[in-house]
């Protein structure tokens, strides 16, 4: 409960202070001026809080930055923790060490003077004190944490000081939305210089001093100052229009609170412009603020008689606010100024504005206002007579029975509603039964027919919507039978094709008849057939063309057909069998298709029959004798021929000829072996040296055998037994056999043996003859020269166990280790270059220095060439390498490598044929030696009896086989 | 004794390490003192293994490390190390950090120094990095480490056949950036359709590195046999077997008789003895002078 209330202009602030700050009051004093109130905490007789409805934090904001204590970035971070935690700004700022606690008191205290200074100017207003009410909020709680404390007496000397001189500023900065400008040409002042410079033309008086960093009061003051001084003017109505008209797009607030300044000065010429100006304006922020300038629009137009331009503003405002009263009163009380068919609309509204506001006297003003407008329809004495009805109007019942009068049976509704009033007055007032019957079943009746009426409506409305219904699922179904059309007609080359299409097209007009799509399939279907029947007469025209023309090139064909068969014919009595083969081959099916059947059957196709070896007597199925090979016979295309071929010394062949057989029919016969003898051990490797062959075997030994009749010369153990067989090394005048375990040993065209080299302790694993020497590689990486009496010459060290050797071009030695390195060595034993990795497993080295690896391609440092993949070591003759692969065997010239075909692969590297340099001998899998030559053909066959490990030149036209049961054979090359 | 240990405490504290090393650093840094962050490999009693350090390392008795499993999603271990004559010992466990931010460090130290000409260092981290990542980012980072210098990318094509031998991601890399001749001599193998490292292609060619040398590893193994107890062989190997089947005494002819050939061949001559090893497809045989004194048959599994 308040001890204290009253008014400021009877009790002033400073009074007021006074008494509550000797009395030390404790309670919260609350000034309340045009809705803006003040709260002041006393504390014992101490001001500690102020709380204003204005914005608080904005008054601290621009206190710590005009004291200097805060950047703008802290107070930016320290809103943001007051958005997201709830913590009041300063102890945000505190909690951020951006500013002391001191600092923050400090601040604070300029704020409550601040506020209090403010109140010192309220000249009116009211007041109440409540004693021992803090009336403290959360807010003010945690505001609390730091305690201020104000005496209110030094408040009230400076606060008078300043209300003073307030008066006399507002004198000359009378509203604090204006501008001031510089003045042109003058000098700027020294003092405050940056309020100075905020004065640029654009900010408003209360921009330049929520910008600045002095308080209000002294901002104001010096403001005031430089007005006086001349060092600024206020801007004119023109410079103040043109900052509105900048701004109104960008920041209409502002904008519209220069218009409101412009509009509130009162001294611009064009009131009505600047006014729809600011409406305009204000249609960028928001329509209720653009409603207030368009209503002070109107009511300045009205004042001034301009009614047609009000009502034009007025047609706006109903739009924007629709049903707002006051709009509404305007357009009523302007009812002969504008088109009589809006006044009714205008008064239904305004009724019903009036009604929901509870303005019932009003709206009794208005009905009465309207009877010239509405005294016709029942409806409104209706309403009319309730309105009066609630002031208890005797007059209410003139005008409900007006009401039942006009509405009789027309709106017996507004009758029954009318009647029903009256009886609300008195029951006496109602209608007699009879009429209030003839108006129930009226009304009873008008229900049905619009019940009915409803009815037809919604029948129509369900039968329009089901025929619209089928009628798009047909039109649907035949769109799609129509783009189906389209489809077949844009896929089809052909004319059946096109049919179909046309087909198609009059189908849909044909189904759906009364459809968008029926119209378009017309005419596309019509343009089809035309098209069709162009390209049947074009076809016709065609296929009588083609058939002439067969028919001459079938009579053509025949004729050269006849011709060939004379020719053929003639040939074969002239002793030329295979050229009549050949001109009868030539003769295709077609062609022959030409002659009649019978004489087609008749024709004879020679075929030659050759053996090797030749001279092999050809029986027939009865063993009748036809005759010796090479023999030609003749037969007919399907006539089956069953031959035997028989020679000495070889197996006999059976054979099967048609027409249809090749023209040449090589029989290889196989034959078997010279002669052949046994060793006790299989031989893996053998070389041949004059009259001798060399053998290495399994048990560690080598073996010298005769050729003449493949007698065993000597034996003599070199390796160990059950270490790999030793390695045959072919020298111009020796052959050196190198075992893995043991000294190299020499053998020489003489016969004369010899060990080399000194006792090892690496294992041997390859070497060739090197001019004189002999080079051999090691399995720890040693490159051991031996010269021709044995001794060493020189030794290198490689890194790595030692695969190949071979020599390259320019006479230098290949070294390849276990680790792919390629090195090239001097013949001094001096290493040329630097090792070189090569890009793949390594099979051989070549005769000209260049790599066959496993993978198939034949390498070297500039180059890479395909070969097709070894299976076997590479056998030598001549410049000629020739090894076997997984087709049959392949053959390597200058660099190049062809591949040919075998029946069998083979069990050990290919053998060239001594003296043809075409033919390579090839040891099957099956145990048959063949002679092979390019394009699969077989030469010769030997009959081996078991699987070859190694073939040699014996001699002249003898090789030698050696088996892996131990066998020798000596084998005579036939040469066809 | 407590004195003494903050004794040593005191003046490993004071000559605290700045920064961080990845354990393949141990080995070049000069300094007596180191921080590293390194991933346990193995511990037995108080000498632990960590990856990328090829010796164990100490750990003094007051310091205490986590049990942790050995592998890649494991944390690193953050380490002070001390070096003393006997190698790195652990005085100071700082604790766990995950894999992931060592990574990041290491990460951006290499990149600080790629454009130095310290190539050793940015090699040994990427390796590190390598090693440490998981499996499935590592040919994304090895790729993302292509160096422009030539003699830089001979080393990142090795470092690369370390972790990615006979895998997809090296071959289609070597193939795409046209680099086969370069891989070559980096010691690298085309091997199949695949490329494989050094160490690979030796132990599938049934190769090793002794010293400066490739040698046989039958001929190594063979080696270190005779040295270790020539005695002992030919003891074994004169046992007089009472048996057809091939066991110690068992001569090489008997060896032939009921195996056959061996595929291939290895020996060695040691104080006038010979030492050979037969081996065939899936067995083989050691003999001094002649006798069995060593089988291996490999059990099918």
């Amino acid at each position: 409960m308040s001890i204290l209330k009253g008014h400021l202009e009877h009790f002033g602030l400073q009074e007021l202070l006074q008494t509550l700050s000797q009395g030390a009051r404790s309670g919260t004093l609350e000034i309340n001026r045009d809705g803006e109130k003040v709260s002041i905490v006393f504390e014992t007789g101490h001001i500690t809080l102020v709380r204003s409805s204005t914005t608080q934090q904005l008054r601290l904001r621009s206190i710590l930055l005009r004291q200097g204590v805060v950047s703008h970035e802290d107070l930016e971070q320290a809103s943001k923790d007051h958005e997201d935690t709830g913590i009041l700004l300063g102890r945000a700022l505190i909690e951020r060490g951006a500013i002391a606690e001191t600092e923050l008191e400090k601040a604070l205290r300029t704020k409550i003077e601040e506020e209090l200074f403010d109140l010192f100017l309220w000249t009116r207003g009211s007041f109440e004190f409540f004693p021992e009410q803090l009336k403290s909020t959360h807010e003010d709680d945690i505001y609390h944490v730091t305690r201020i404390q104000v005496d209110p007496m030094t408040i009230v000397l400076e606060g008078l000081r300043q209300a003073d001189e307030w008066n006399v500023i507002r004198q000359r900065i009378q509203d604090q939305r204006w501008i001031l400008v510089p003045v042109k040409n003058s000098e700027e002042p020294a003092e405050n210089n940056s309020l100075f410079k905020l004065n640029d033309g654009s900010r408003t008086i209360e921009e330049v001093l929520s910008e600045s960093t002095l308080t209000r009061f002294d901002a104001c003051t010096v403001l005031y100052r430089f007005l006086e001084e001349g060092w600024i003017r206020e801007a004119t109505h023109d410079e103040m229009l043109r900052r509105a008209r900048d701004r109104s797009a960008e920041i209409p607030a502002e904008a519209l609170a220069i218009y409101e300044a412009l509009i509130d000065s009162g001294e611009v010429e064009n009131h009505i412009a600047l006014l729809d100006e600011a409406a305009d304006c204000a249609g960028h922020a928001d329509t209720e603020t653009q409603a207030v300038f368009l209503r002070m629009s109107v009511r300045h137009l009205r004042e001034h008689g301009d009614q047609e331009a009000a009502w034009k503003r007025l047609q706006r405002l109903l739009i924007l606010s629709s049903g707002h009263l006051e709009d509404l009163l305007d357009c009523w009380e302007m009812r002969d100024f504008i088109p009589s068919r809006k006044n009714a609309q205008i008064f239904d509204d305004l009724c019903k504005a009036l009604r929901r506001q509870g303005e019932y006297k009003k709206l009794i003003t208005i009905l009465r206002e309207a009877e010239y407008l509405k005294g016709e329809e029942g409806s409104y004495w209706l309403q009319l007579g309730e309105t009066l009805l609630r002031f208890k109007d005797p007059e209410a019942k003139s005008c409900l029975e007006n009401a039942i009068a006009l509405s009789g049976k027309k709106s017996p509704e507004i009758a029954l509603r009318a009647e029903r009033s009256l009886r609300t007055m008195s029951p006496d007032h109602g209608m007699d039964e009879k009429s209030l019957e003839e108006l129930l079943s009226r009304q009873i009746e008008i229900d049905n027919k619009k019940l009915q009426a409803r009815y037809i409506k919604f029948g129509s409305a369900f039968l329009l919507f089901l025929f619209a219904i089928i009628q798009i699922s047909t039109e649907w179904r035949a769109q799609g039978m129509l783009s189906a059309a389209k489809e077949i007609e844009k896929n089809s080359d052909q004319i059946s094709s096109k049919i179909t299409a046309a087909e198609a097209y009059e189908r849909v007009s044909l189904l759906h008849p009364w459809t968008f799509a029926a119209g378009n399939s017309d005419t596309a279907g019509s343009r089809i057939r035309k098209l069709i029947q162009i390209e049947v007469a074009a076809e016709k025209d065609l296929i009588t063309q083609t058939r002439n023309n067969a028919r001459a090139e079938r009579n053509r064909k025949k004729v050269d057909v006849k011709d060939a068969l004379i020719r053929a014919e003639a040939l074969i009595e002239e002793g030329s069998a295979h050229e009549a083969r050949v001109l009868l081959d030539t003769l295709t099916p077609s062609a022959l298709e030409t002659l009649p059947m019978r004489e087609r059957a008749s024709i004879r196709y020679p075929v030659l029959i050759d053996s090797v070896p030749s001279g092999a007597k050809i029986l027939g199925r009865d063993r009748s004798l036809i005759g010796v090979s090479p023999l030609t016979v003749s037969l007919k295309k399907e006539e089956q021929l069953e031959i035997y071929l028989e020679k000495k010394g070889c197996r006999p062949r059976f054979l099967n000829l048609s027409g249809e057989s090749p023209p040449r029919m090589l029989i290889s016969l196989v034959r078997s072996p010279l002669r052949s003898s046994i060793l006790t051990e299989p031989c893996l490797e053998s070389l041949s040296l004059g009259e001798r062959v060399v053998l290495s075997g399994r048990d560690g030994k080598i073996r010298v055998v005769d050729l003449g009749d493949l007698r065993l010369i000597s034996e003599h153990s070199v390796g160990i037994i059950g270490h790999p067989a030793p390695i045959l090394i072919q020298g111009s005048n020796s052959i050196l056999a190198l075992p893995r375990e043991g000294r190299p040993l020499s053998i020489s065209k003489e016969g004369e043996i010899k060990t080399l080299g000194q006792i090892t302790h690496t294992p041997w694993k390859c070497g060739i003859q090197f001019g004189e020497h002999w080079i051999l590689g090691d399995g720890a990486g040693g490159l051991t020269s031996l010269n021709a009496s044995g001794d060493k010459a020189w030794f290198v060290h490689m890194g790595a166990p030692i695969e190949h050797i071979g020599t390259d071009a320019s006479g230098n030695l290949i070294v390849i280790d276990a680790i792919r390195r390629l090195h090239t060595v001097h013949s001094s034993g001096e290493i040329v270059q630097e090792a070189l990795t090569i890009p793949g497993e390594p099979h051989s080295v070549l005769e000209d220095g260049t790599l066959l690896l496993t993978s198939g391609e034949i390498w070297s440092r500039d180059q890479t060439r395909f070969a097709p993949p070894p299976l076997s070591e590479i056998s030598l003759l001549g410049n000629t390498q020739l090894y076997s692969t997984k087709n049959g065997w392949a053959c390597l010239q200058n660099g190049v490598a062809e591949e040919h075909k075998s029946p069998i692969p083979s069990t050990c590297p290919p053998l060239r044929h001594s003296s043809n340099q075409e033919l390579a001998w090839l040891a099957g899998g099956d145990g048959i030696l063949r002679l092979m030559g390019p394009g699969e053909t077989v030469y010769s066959e030997v009959s081996l009896g078991a699987a070859a490990l190694d073939l040699s030149h014996a001699g002249s036209g003898h090789i030698m086989v050696t088996l892996s049961d131990g066998t020798l054979c000596d084998i005579e090359e036939q040469v066809k | 004794m407590i004195s003494s240990i903050f004794l040593i405490l005191g003046s490993l504290i004071a000559a605290t390490p700045q920064s961080t090393l990845t354990p393949d650093e141990l080995h070049l840094t000069t300094s007596n003192v180191v921080k590293i962050h390194a991933r346990l490999q193995d511990r037995v009693g108080q000498q632990i293994e960590i990856s990328g350090h090829s010796e164990s390392l100490g750990i003094l008795d007051q310091v205490t490390l986590p049990l942790l499993d050995r592998n890649l999603d494991s944390p690193f271990l953050e380490l002070d190390l001390r070096k003393s004559e006997s190698g790195w010992t652990i005085f100071h466990f700082h604790g766990l950090l995950k894999s992931a931010l060592v990574l990041e460090a290491v990460q951006e130290r290499r990149n600080s120094i790629l454009k130095s000409d310290d190539s050793s260092l940015t090699h040994l981290l990427e390796k590190f990095l390598l090693r440490e990542s998981p499996v499935q980012d590592q040919p994304k980072l090895w790729i993302s480490f292509q160096p422009e210098d030539h003699v830089a990318k001979l080393a990142w094509l090795k470092l690369g056949s370390n972790f990615f031998s006979g895998k997809t991601v090296l071959k289609e890399t070597i193939d795409k950036f046209g680099l086969a001749k370069m891989a070559l001599k980096s010691d690298l193998y085309p091997y199949g359709q695949q490329w494989i490292s050094e160490q690979d292609f030796l132990e599938f060619s049934g190769l090793m590195r002794v010293g400066d040398n490739i040698l046989p590893i039958a001929r190594v193994e063979l080696s270190k046999l005779a040295h270790a107890d020539l005695a002992q062989l030919i003891n074994v190997s004169r046992r007089e077997p009472n048996s057809s089947d091939i066991r110690q005494g068992t001569r090489r002819k008997q060896v032939r008789l009921a195996w056959g050939d061996p595929r291939d061949v290895e020996w060695i001559r040691f104080e006038n003895h010979l030492l050979e090893d037969w081996s065939y497809k899936d067995k083989s045989v050691r003999m001094i002078d002649g006798r069995v004194f060593g089988l291996h048959i490999e059990t099918q599994r």
